[in-house]
């Protein structure tokens, strides 16, 4: 099995080019997208004719307690040149009571702009109707829900960008590397191997093993990496963490090692491989929340695909710190389908060798 | 020693392989010889137990090697038709991986590998990768690959394909080597007869995944004893000549060559005289005419009616 196992290392050694390219993609769409939500403010120009300077600044400063939008001040003259340019879309004109759009062009952040201005000016007529302050608001309405939300929302986010990308592209990986299998069935490499003494089982673990490994390394130097780069947090249940990459990884080998048998050629594989690949990321969640997928004949293909258990098992041990007892229907499934998939991997791989 | 009784394979509709029965005895050279798809390679898979036969049994040392194939895979080597070997390494550490698939390793497997690298004559150039090599090299290494382990017999699927004169002797003169000098057992096959011929003691030949014909060079000859092949050399082609040559009851074969024709015809004294005739009716410029002994080209025209590389 070792012989077998250093060999595929040695291999991958002389040519890494695909690990790491979908390494180096895996960190650049999870930087990219991570950080787009994290910091991602949609800004706002305002300019008001109706405030005083202290005024406008105060509103302004209130304006910008949203995790949503960032308020700016400017002036009519500025706002309407850049709109004139096509430089903006639409500005708002702040006043006293009240506040109007300035459109230049539709926008998809301009009702949702009005829907949080026309909040905080219903609360500000509420709060000047009944001579009462900001900090007077608290004891009456439960501010904290909305933040709270907003902020699970974000880290639910966050959560399906870093471990979708992450398993989307370890994916790649480990199944454009199980191409060599396919390759080496074809250059006689494969048929040498079965015909030395080894049994079929220590070459078979051999292989698991060497893209197991493919996967576990990218996995976790991916989740090092955004821990550094972008702050993100695994939580600290390291041992489940651990289990459910290792499943999923699992899971990916043996679907290799099917779709590797029931090909002719490394060419048909090659081809096969995305559309498994992105398919099977698009209706498992790793693209969007599986809560957007409405069809139901969709919603059962995804109860075939590992990478949906992957991505619910890790997200629930990252967001909730699920315990293990909760995850045990994700991990029963990773390990049928592994048996399932690993098992018409080699009953066709015999049957062509018979 | 090696022994496939009745062995058969279907692929779907295709039976490539049908009841074919053959024997390698301890130290002999034996020849698979036919075309392309005679169904050489997938009985030489089947004799190394890579693909299950349909029906049939395959004996090493009086046991069933189908059931029990570990004892047999220790004791063959298999050179394949392909290139089998990981070209993005070097030959050296080819040679290192398929050595400790067989149990070999530390001084013992670096020892042997000098050994076979000396046999195939590339010593100089272990360490260049092989995507490097030229196509006879790459040939080379191939079958230094089978070596490793010291086999008891060697399978060799077509191990000249492909490559240049000098690279091809090279490779005869190392598998007569073997042969003769380290009494390994070989089966050969190959579509090239005068490989065949120079290598092996016995022959088979194979056509449309049957033995057709087996024995001796010189048994496969005299099969044709009652035949002689003629060639005629002419200054230009004729059909009309030709045309004259196949209506001639005697003659079984007439063959069109770069330099004339090629005629396989019943023993007869008068031949050459009606060849004579022929030529002086149609106004054909003789250039040579000559008696043959058969070849096993020849022979397994007359046994199919077509050439060995139609």
């Amino acid at each position: 099995m070792w012989t077998v196992f250093m060999m595929q290392w040695k291999r991958l050694l002389k040519q890494p080019f695909v690990v790491l390219t979908f390494f180096g993609l895996t960190l650049l769409f999870v930087t990219f997208l991570g950080q787009s939500q994290t910091t991602g403010k949609v800004g706002v120009q305002t300019y008001t004719d109706d405030l005083s300077n202290p005024a406008y600044t105060m509103l302004i400063d209130e304006l910008n307690d949203s995790d949503q939008f960032e308020f700016r001040q400017s002036d009519r003259t500025t706002v309407e040149e850049r709109i004139k340019n096509n430089q903006l879309s639409f500005a708002v004109e702040l006043n006293e009571a009240s506040f109007s759009f300035l459109v230049g062009q539709s926008s998809f952040s301009q009702p949702l702009v009005r829907e949080y201005l026309t909040e905080v000016y219903q609360e500000k007529r509420w709060l000047d109707a009944n001579d009462l302050t900001e900090s007077d608001l608290n004891n009456y309405i439960p501010l904290e829900t909305t933040s709270v939300d907003t902020a699970g929302d974000s880290i639910q986010y966050q959560t399906q960008v870093v471990v979708g990308m992450t398993l989307y592209f370890v994916m790649y990986t480990v199944l454009f590397q199980m191409m060599s299998i396919a390759e080496q069935k074809t250059d006689g490499t494969w048929e040498r191997m079965m015909l030395s003494p080894v049994s079929k089982m220590k070459i078979f673990s051999g292989l698991f093993l060497h893209y197991f490994l493919i996967g576990f390394i990218q996995v976790g130097l991916s989740f090092v990496i955004f821990t550094q780069w972008i702050g993100f947090s695994f939580g600290n249940h390291y041992g489940l963490l651990l289990l459910s990459i290792s499943l999923f990884l699992t899971a990916i080998v043996a679907l290799g090692l099917m779709l590797v048998s029931l090909v002719k050629t490394p060419q048909q594989l090659q081809a096969v491989i995305p559309i498994v690949a992105t398919a099977s990321a698009m209706l498992g969640g790793a693209f969007w929340p599986l809560e957007f997928v409405t069809q139901p004949v969709l919603l059962i293909f995804s109860r075939i695909i590992p990478i949906r258990y992957g991505i619910e098992t890790l997200s629930d041990v990252i967001v909730r710190g699920a315990s293990m007892s909760e995850l045990v229907s994700g991990y029963g499934f990773l390990i049928a389908l592994t048996v399932l998939f690993g098992a018409i991997g080699v009953f066709f791989l015999e049957r062509k060798q018979g | 020693m090696l022994e496939v009784q009745g062995l058969s394979k279907s692929f779907k509709d295709l039976q490539a392989v049908k009841d074919v029965s053959l024997t390698l005895k301890e130290g002999e050279s034996v020849g698979l010889l036919g075309p392309n798809g005679a169904g050489k390679s997938t009985t030489i898979q089947m004799m190394s137990t890579g693909l299950t036969p349909t029906s049939g049994q395959v004996i090493y040392n009086d046991k069933d090697a189908l059931k029990n194939p570990k004892q047999l895979r220790r004791d063959l080597g298999v050179v394949p038709q392909d290139i089998a070997l990981y070209e993005e390494l070097s030959a050296y550490e080819n040679l290192l991986f398929f050595g400790r698939l067989y149990g070999l390793k530390g001084k013992a497997l670096k020892t042997k590998i000098e050994e076979v690298l000396a046999l195939v004559g590339l010593s100089d150039r272990k360490k260049d990768r092989v995507k490097n090599y030229s196509g006879g090299m790459k040939r080379r290494i191939n079958i230094a690959a089978s070596l490793l382990h010291n086999p008891k017999v060697l399978i060799m699927d077509e191990p000249t394909v492909g490559i240049d004169p000098q690279s091809r002797s090279y490779i005869l003169d190392l598998i007569k080597q073997l042969n003769k000098e380290n009494h390994m057992t070989v089966l050969y096959t190959s579509h090239y007869m005068e490989e065949v011929e120079k290598l092996c003691d016995r022959i088979y030949i194979m056509d449309h995944g049957e033995v057709i014909a087996s024995g001796t060079k010189s048994d496969l000859q005299n099969l044709m004893q009652e035949e002689e092949t003629v060639w005629v050399e002419t200054l230009e082609k004729n059909q009309a000549f030709k045309q004259a040559l196949e209506a001639d009851q005697t003659i079984t074969q007439v063959i069109e060559s770069d330099q004339g024709y090629k005629v396989i015809a019943e023993k007869r004294e008068d031949l050459l005289g009606d060849l004579f005739d022929y030529a002086k009716v149609h106004h054909v410029k003789l250039t040579a005419l000559a008696i043959q002994t058969p070849t096993l080209e020849d022979v397994f025209l007359h046994l199919t009616g077509r050439k060995l590389r139609d």
